[in-house]
């Protein structure tokens, strides 16, 4: 097996040249080739990665942000790259060649957006993959029984009843004049908490960003047009032949700024 | 071409390289082989018992040689699975019992991701993790310009307003549409900015403020302030619970709701 080929396990991962040392190359692509045992049930990627490294002699870690992640791993008789390769692509995650036996899985590198349309995917992309299958942000797995999940429908809901969850956790706690400091939060309440904060990230307001559906990031100004509504709101949309953009305006006659009639 | 070697040699050369050419990608191929080894997910498995979704991927993997590796951990912990069945079947099981879907992986390995059709499954929440998608985030909003104040496009509105001709005013008035290419490049230019602003600005201002919420998650506090109820007294008092991360005035707050507390006996403080 060629160590050349860990480089692809993922798409985009990219590994850092290696120099020299082709004897040892040779041993690392070897250790890669060795079959391992790794029936560590509900673990973490920290410790699945350090039993792996245990197994097969190689340095193989996560970037410090992956450890914590929890896995279920049940593997016996997979090559160490086999299983590297599964622990990527579980979550879209790529693996970077840190020096002759060494290994760190990340998240892909981030490709910013080049113009306004390609911001929606572009956020789309910093976002976890189990985040993104919760908020109907994938395709592929974002159909209940048969009904797609609206895109961002179950956040709202997600962050209320997070907020509702830890006030009635905390509650017996919460007095004015003392302070809850997160230190005195148990893993339960903490996890809420986190859930009530990055819910509330999105909103309704933004799912045609999120979710790259015609919106103001993607209207070009090829296809934008004004109107004045009810003689006094200036609104801007946009129409392509086969895609008509939301409007938004503003009252150009009363507000900072407004016109004299 | 004078070629010496008799002809069985020649045929046992070419067959040890076609053997050379074709091994890697038997191999590639048995190694693609969904489960892990050749068949595995039509061996049959027998499931039974009160199992947590760790368990059952053990004793599938024991009699079918079956490998997976799942994210995160099923909000059931176990549950009772009774099944004589192929491995896939088991699978499928498994995947219903534990709301997850599975795949053949890389290597053959079965790949098992959450459904979410559980309307209580929740994504996982890691705050290094947060931190570092947060911070993702707020770099892809930054390399695009617009204005931050995300109801400045109002004011653009108004001042593209102030830019208008008579013509383009009577077009408007007329209840027609004025479109981009009947405007100059700075009209354009001030439609591009406020759509943009529109677009943007919320998102990454809510970006902005996820993040110095994660990278102060670990110093900052819940607290409760009492707010007048109607009735008042009665012995019960409403607070209004926050969460602050952060130091004074650059500290963000974020509003959790409101709570009943009783009052401690002694009236209130």
């Amino acid at each position: 097996m060629r160590l050349a080929s860990l480089a692809i396990v993922s798409a985009g991962a990219m590994a850092l040249p290696v120099q020299g040392g082709h004897m040892q190359r040779q041993a690392a692509d070897v250790r890669l080739g060795e079959r391992v045992d790794l029936r560590l049930g509900r673990t973490t990627v920290d410790r699945a990665l350090a039993a792996l490294s245990a197994q097969s002699g190689l340095s193989i870690t996560a970037a410090p942000y992956l450890e914590d992640r929890v896995v279920v791993l049940e593997v016996s008789g997979l090559t160490v790259k086999a299983t590297m390769d599964a622990l990527a692509a579980l979550n879209g995650w790529v693996w970077r060649q840190t020096g002759q036996r060494s290994f760190r899985l990340a998240r892909p590198a981030l490709r910013p957006p080049r113009t306004s349309s390609e911001v929606g995917a572009a956020m789309r992309r910093c976002l976890p993959l189990d985040l993104r299958e919760f908020l109907g942000l994938e395709p592929p797995t974002a159909v209940s029984d048969g009904v797609p999940h609206a895109p961002l429908q179950r956040a709202p809901l997600a962050a209320m009843g997070a907020r509702s969850a830890l006030l009635a956790a905390a509650a017996a706690r919460m007095s004015p004049g003392e302070d809850v400091p997160w230190s005195k939060l148990n893993p339960g309440e903490r996890t809420l908490l986190l859930e009530a904060l990055v819910f509330s990230l999105f909103r309704s307001e933004d799912v045609d960003l999120w979710s790259d559906r015609p919106g103001f990031h993607n209207l070009d100004i090829a296809w934008a047009f004004l109107e004045l509504a009810m003689d006094e709101i200036l609104t801007v949309s946009g129409e392509s032949s086969s895609v008509r953009f939301p409007a938004f305006g503003a009252n150009i006659y009363r507000g900072p700024g407004a016109l004299n009639r | 071409m004078n070629d010496a070697r008799p002809l069985p040699h020649r045929w046992t050369a070419q067959l040890g390289l076609l053997l050379v050419i074709a091994a890697p990608a038997w191999r590639a191929a048995r190694a693609q082989t969904p489960g892990g080894s050749p068949g595995a997910l039509d061996r049959p498995v027998h499931l039974a018992g009160r199992l947590s979704l760790a368990d059952a991927l053990r004793q599938v993997g024991d009699q079918a040689g079956v490998s997976a590796v799942a994210d995160g951990a099923p909000l059931r912990a176990s549950a009772d699975v009774e099944l004589r069945a192929s491995a896939r079947q088991a699978l499928d099981r498994l995947g219903e019992v534990f709301d997850y879907w599975w795949s053949p992986g890389p290597g053959g390995i079965v790949l098992m991701r959450k459904r979410f059709h559980d309307p209580n499954e929740r994504p996982q929440m890691h705050v290094p993790e947060l931190k570092q998608w947060a911070e993702e985030l707020v770099r892809v909003l930054r390399s695009i310009p617009y204005e931050a104040d995300d109801r400045s496009w109002e004011l653009m509105l108004r001042q593209l307003a102030s830019t208008f001709t008579p013509e383009q005013f009577a077009v408007l008035k007329r209840k027609e549409r004025l479109h981009a290419s009947a405007l100059t490049a700075d009209q354009r230019r001030l439609i591009q900015l406020a759509l943009a602003t529109r677009a943007f600005a919320h998102p990454a201002a809510a970006g902005e403020r996820l993040l110095a919420q994660m990278k102060a998650i670990h110093a900052s506090r819940m607290i409760a302030e009492e707010v007048p109820t109607p009735s008042g007294g009665s012995g019960v008092r409403r607070l209004l619970v926050k969460h602050v991360a952060g130091q004074d005035a650059s500290a963000v707050v974020a509003v959790l709701g409101e709570i009943d507390a009783r009052l401690p006996q002694g009236g209130p403080r």
